[in-house]
């Protein structure tokens, strides 16, 4: 991180933390006081933030605890629900390295070297996930990565993939899901990647049609059948991708009348207007009102953020978020995070992969460059956002994470990336170690300053046992791999 | 010494595969994973998918179809020809290989692959995730069942085997098949299985892990990670032992150096190497071919190069040892008889499945026609299914597996006949 943890800002978090600690010590059974700062309350408080912080961020970094502890659970919510345009200068300055990041399609494609363009785009994704402090905007821009899946590797998609995360899942990310929609089905990147930009009459191409209703707005069990496929191809029809032969910019969205298949066509009972471009448009209109649309990704955003498989009157009521607002983001994000559904869900989500990654890179407070060996990990833990290559994005839940492969490369990002010791790359932990030297304290300070809360007693001891085999050079070092390793820090 | 500390040159090597060849290792390991009397029966099973919906019509073609060649005026395959290399490779007089199948026409002629055509899963579907969904679960329709298909095969064997390699996916993902009570171990690389750094370091590590681990609270979620652990730190034990930098193939066999060559490599190394292996699964994706998929040249040609070149080589890799092994292939649907406007196929339905091992009655074609004239498709065009994929594997389990608990792996799936393409394995 840009700003190094203070002994101040120390202090403050374990003050903070203590709050959790007198949790752990309560009597359960104990009724609870009235008053407004007894250290129940406060406990209650501080570990519905940190449950909060875990969910909304990409792992809580001193910062964002200091700031909610600051705000509050309702104030820090808003903030991060309505950002300001400000990245901050560790994100600003990093990216203005990237020289890609600002280059049209027809300039990338002019590129002698163009294997730049792609490792820049995903070093600019996870920079901004590391450092940017507007976390919760940074998970909504990846989850609708995910909900819109755009394989980069796909044809010359890496050339306008770029473009699709400014101007459509940035743009909009906690904006209205029609708009979103919108922005997506006129989006180049996705159009060459399902294939639409190649589809036209007479006999279309459903590729993107059907992912459109199964994936994107309606679900799979959401109420259509293989004619509303046939008819949204045919509605869909010339939504193209400007080439070399168009007198226009490559790469730019454009309707070819021509290739567009007229006549009458009606989709989910309503007839559409009946030829032209706005067939599609109509379309996409009937699809983000559907109720179907409302519950999918209600649905998802509860997978995401509360619980593989979410309590169903939560869901409801996310849905009913979306319908009452036309689709208002934050309105549903609202409802899930200060949900009872929410409050009860702690610790019920496996990290994903990247999750995983970048919240280790935050709670370490890793500075300088990310060494290319780290980098690598991401790629063995199989989560280098935009590459997965099926239409339907990462997976969001735990099944298909929890095995050996995950276990490994998490332990061995865990141990190297505590070890700071690659070149240019420095952490926090250099600051704890001075502070604190005896073996409990130092194991008491790394546990909330990772965790945000103290190991269980039993963990806690079990790394005690191993303090003092570790080469007391290395020996914080080694204990931060640890707990970066151990079940507790694979949750959130 | 620093015990968190990674060489530059492991972190080259964990960064990058290399598909320099690998060597058996020089002992045999004679690990004891069943009780006496009680070890696993059956063949190691590798189940390799076709991620994307392959097209079955363009890989094993009917070539006495004139309906084929009026759908596919860009795609079709011309009809075998004697010294036309472009020509798809005559196996009966209905059916024939594409050209980039040509290396699978060996086993195919020695007996040991098996075709099954107009196969799939009987879900209309044209969902890739839902047919993935019903294929992997083996409960076509059906969603409530949390377990794979492979998954309750293990866990309703007669059997036991504690090996940490039981069931391995290779790669970074465990599929659908896998999931359920049996662990199965997921991995990338053999050769780097390991935690870095020195060897005392590490052990110390590892055991200070594993006690984390064990130690951790009554929760679904963390006694399923303690699970993982489990298996993590007993594959990266097993593993220690084997030399995989340098494997050698055997019978001057060669891998493709892709991919799919790698993970089938990795699994003949697991299968030489007797680790109590039983089943592994290894994807192979990029199937979708709506615009311009080739016919003879192009991304599906490349596609079925690979898969050719990839089952070849570890055919004749294991040599004898595929007697005690099964290779199945399928895929979630097949594909749209007529083309579409971009040269490419949408989703369909029926499909090919290939069966290959020491034990199976190849050299044939199995499965009833149903023919490719406008009355003979289904749903909106596409080739019907006249075998169920579950009638394809419960042989496989029943006669090469040695599982006869049919009713628990396929739950109401109550129409299962031989096709007899599986011989009977000897006790």
């Amino acid at each position: 991180m840009e700003t190094h943890l203070t002994r101040r800002d120390f202090l403050r978090l374990s003050s903070w933390s203590a709050a959790l600690a007198a949790m752990a010590a309560c009597n359960p059974l104990a009724p609870p006081s009235a008053s407004t700062d007894s250290p129940i309350r406060l406990a209650a408080e501080a570990a519905r933030t940190l449950h909060l912080l875990r969910r909304a961020t990409f792992g809580p970094s001193a910062a964002d605890r200091t700031r909610a502890a600051e705000l509050g659970i309702e104030d820090w919510l808003e903030e991060q629900l309505t950002p300001d345009g400000d990245e901050g200068p560790a994100v600003a300055e990093r990216l203005s390295r990237l020289e890609t990041l600002s280059l049209s399609p027809s300039e990338l494609a002019g590129l002698e070297e163009n294997g730049r363009v792609v490792r820049e785009l995903v070093t600019a994704t996870v920079v901004r996930q590391v450092y940017s402090p507007r976390q919760l905007y940074e998970q909504m821009v990846d989850f609708w990565s995910n909900h819109f899946n755009v394989h980069i590797r796909s044809g010359f998609v890496f050339l306008l993939k770029g473009a699709e995360d400014q101007d459509v899942i940035r743009r909009h990310a906690l904006g209205r899901f029609p708009d979103l929609l919108r922005a997506s089905a006129h989006s180049p990147a996705m159009m060459v990647y399902l294939d639409n930009a190649r589809s036209s009459q007479p006999s279309p191409n459903e590729n993107y049609a059907r992912e459109l209703l199964e994936l994107h707005t309606l679900g799979v069990d959401g109420g259509y059948t293989h004619a509303d496929v046939e008819a949204v191809a045919r509605a869909l029809t010339g939504w193209s991708v400007t080439g070399r032969r168009d007198r226009r910019p490559l790469g730019e969205f454009i309707f070819r009348e021509a290739w567009h298949e007229g006549g009458p066509k009606s989709v989910l009972g309503h007839d559409l207007p009946g030829g032209g471009k706005a067939d599609g448009d109509r379309l996409l209109e009937i699809l983000a009102e559907h109720p179907s649309t409302a519950n999918h990704i209600a649905r998802k955003l509860c997978v995401r953020f509360v619980a593989d498989s979410p309590p169903q009157p939560l869901v409801e009521a996310v849905a009913k978020a979306y319908l009452d607002t036309g689709g208002e983001i934050p309105a549903m994000l609202r409802t899930i995070f200060l949900s009872e559904e929410f409050s009860a869900a702690a610790g019920q989500k496996l990290k994903r992969p990247l999750d995983y990654f970048v919240s280790s890179l935050r709670v370490l407070g890793v500075d300088g460059e990310v060494a290319r060996p780290i980098a690598g990990l991401l790629e063995l833990l199989g989560q280098v956002p935009f590459h997965w290559p099926a239409p339907d994005g990462y997976p969001d839940q735990a099944g298909p994470w929890l095995n050996s492969n995950q276990m490994l490369y998490r332990w061995t990002l865990a141990l190297m990336v505590a070890s700071g010791d690659l070149r240019g790359m420095e952490t926090e932990l250099a600051a704890i170690a001075d502070e604190f030297t005896e073996p409990e304290a130092l194991v008491d300070a790394l546990s909330l300053h990772l965790l945000g809360a103290p190991l269980p007693a039993d963990a806690r001891q079990i790394l005690l046992d191993y303090a003092p085999a570790a080469p007391a050079s290395v020996q914080p070092q080694a204990l931060a791999g640890l707990i970066l390793a151990s079940p507790h820090f694979q949750i959130r | 010494m620093d015990p968190i500390r990674l060489s530059r040159r492991d972190m080259v090597r964990m960064a990058s595969f290399s598909l320099a060849p690998l060597a058996l290792p020089g002992w045999r390991p004679r690990l004891a994973f069943a009780p006496p009397g009680n070890a696993p029966i059956g063949d190691v099973m590798v189940c390799v998918f076709l991620r994307g919906g392959m097209d079955g019509l363009n890989a094993v073609i009917p070539h006495a179809e004139d309906a084929y060649y009026d759908a596919r005026p860009t795609l079709a395959i011309p009809a075998p020809k004697p010294g036309d290399d472009s020509a798809a490779v005559e196996l009966t007089d209905r059916f024939s290989l594409h050209p980039a199948l040509r290396p699978l026409k060996d086993p195919y002629d020695a007996g040991s692959l098996a075709i099954i055509h107009a196969a799939g899963s009987p879900d209309p579907t044209h969902s890739h995730f839902d047919a993935m969904d019903y294929m992997e679960r083996g409960t076509p329709g059906e969603k409530q069942i949390p377990t794979g298909w492979i998954a309750r095969h293990l866990q309703t064997a007669a059997w036991e085997n504690d090996s940490p390699f039981r069931a391995v996916a290779i790669g970074g993902v465990t599929p659908a098949s896998l999931r359920g009570p049996i662990p199965a171990a997921a991995l990338r690389s053999i050769a780097d299985f390991h935690l870095p750094g020195n060897p005392q370091g590490v052990t110390l590590i590892q055991e200070t892990l594993s006690s984390l681990y064990a130690a951790s609270p009554q929760d679904p979620l963390f006694e399923s990670l303690a699970t993982q652990s489990d298996t993590t730190m007993e594959a990266m034990e097993t593993l220690a032992g084997l030399d995989a930098a340098s494997y050698e193939t055997e019978n001057g066999a060669v891998y493709p150096e892709d991919e799919f060559g790698l993970a089938l490599s990795q699994v003949a190394l697991l299968v030489k190497s007797e680790l109590g292996l039983e089943v592994a699964c290894i994807d192979l994706g990029g199937w979708d071919t709506h615009v311009a998929q080739g016919a003879d040249a192009g991304p599906m040609p490349t596609l079925l190069g690979s898969l050719a070149a990839g089952l070849a080589a570890f055919d004749q890799d294991l040599g004898q040892r595929m007697n005690g092994v099964t290779v199945v292939v399928m895929s979630e649907f097949g594909r749209r008889l007529q083309e579409n406007g971009g040269a490419g196929t949408d989703h369909g339905h029926g499909n090919v499945m290939f069966v290959m091992g020491g034990g199976i009655h190849g050299g044939k074609v199995y499965g009833e026609w149903p023919g490719l004239e406008a009355g003979q498709l289904y749903g909106p065009g596409d080739l019907a299914i006249t075998t169920d994929f579950r009638n394809v594997l419960a042989e496989v389990v029943l006669r090469r597996l040695g599982n006869e608990r049919l009713e628990e792996i396929f739950p109401g799936y109550d129409s299962f006949s031989f096709l007899e393409l599986a011989e009977e394995r000897p006790v």
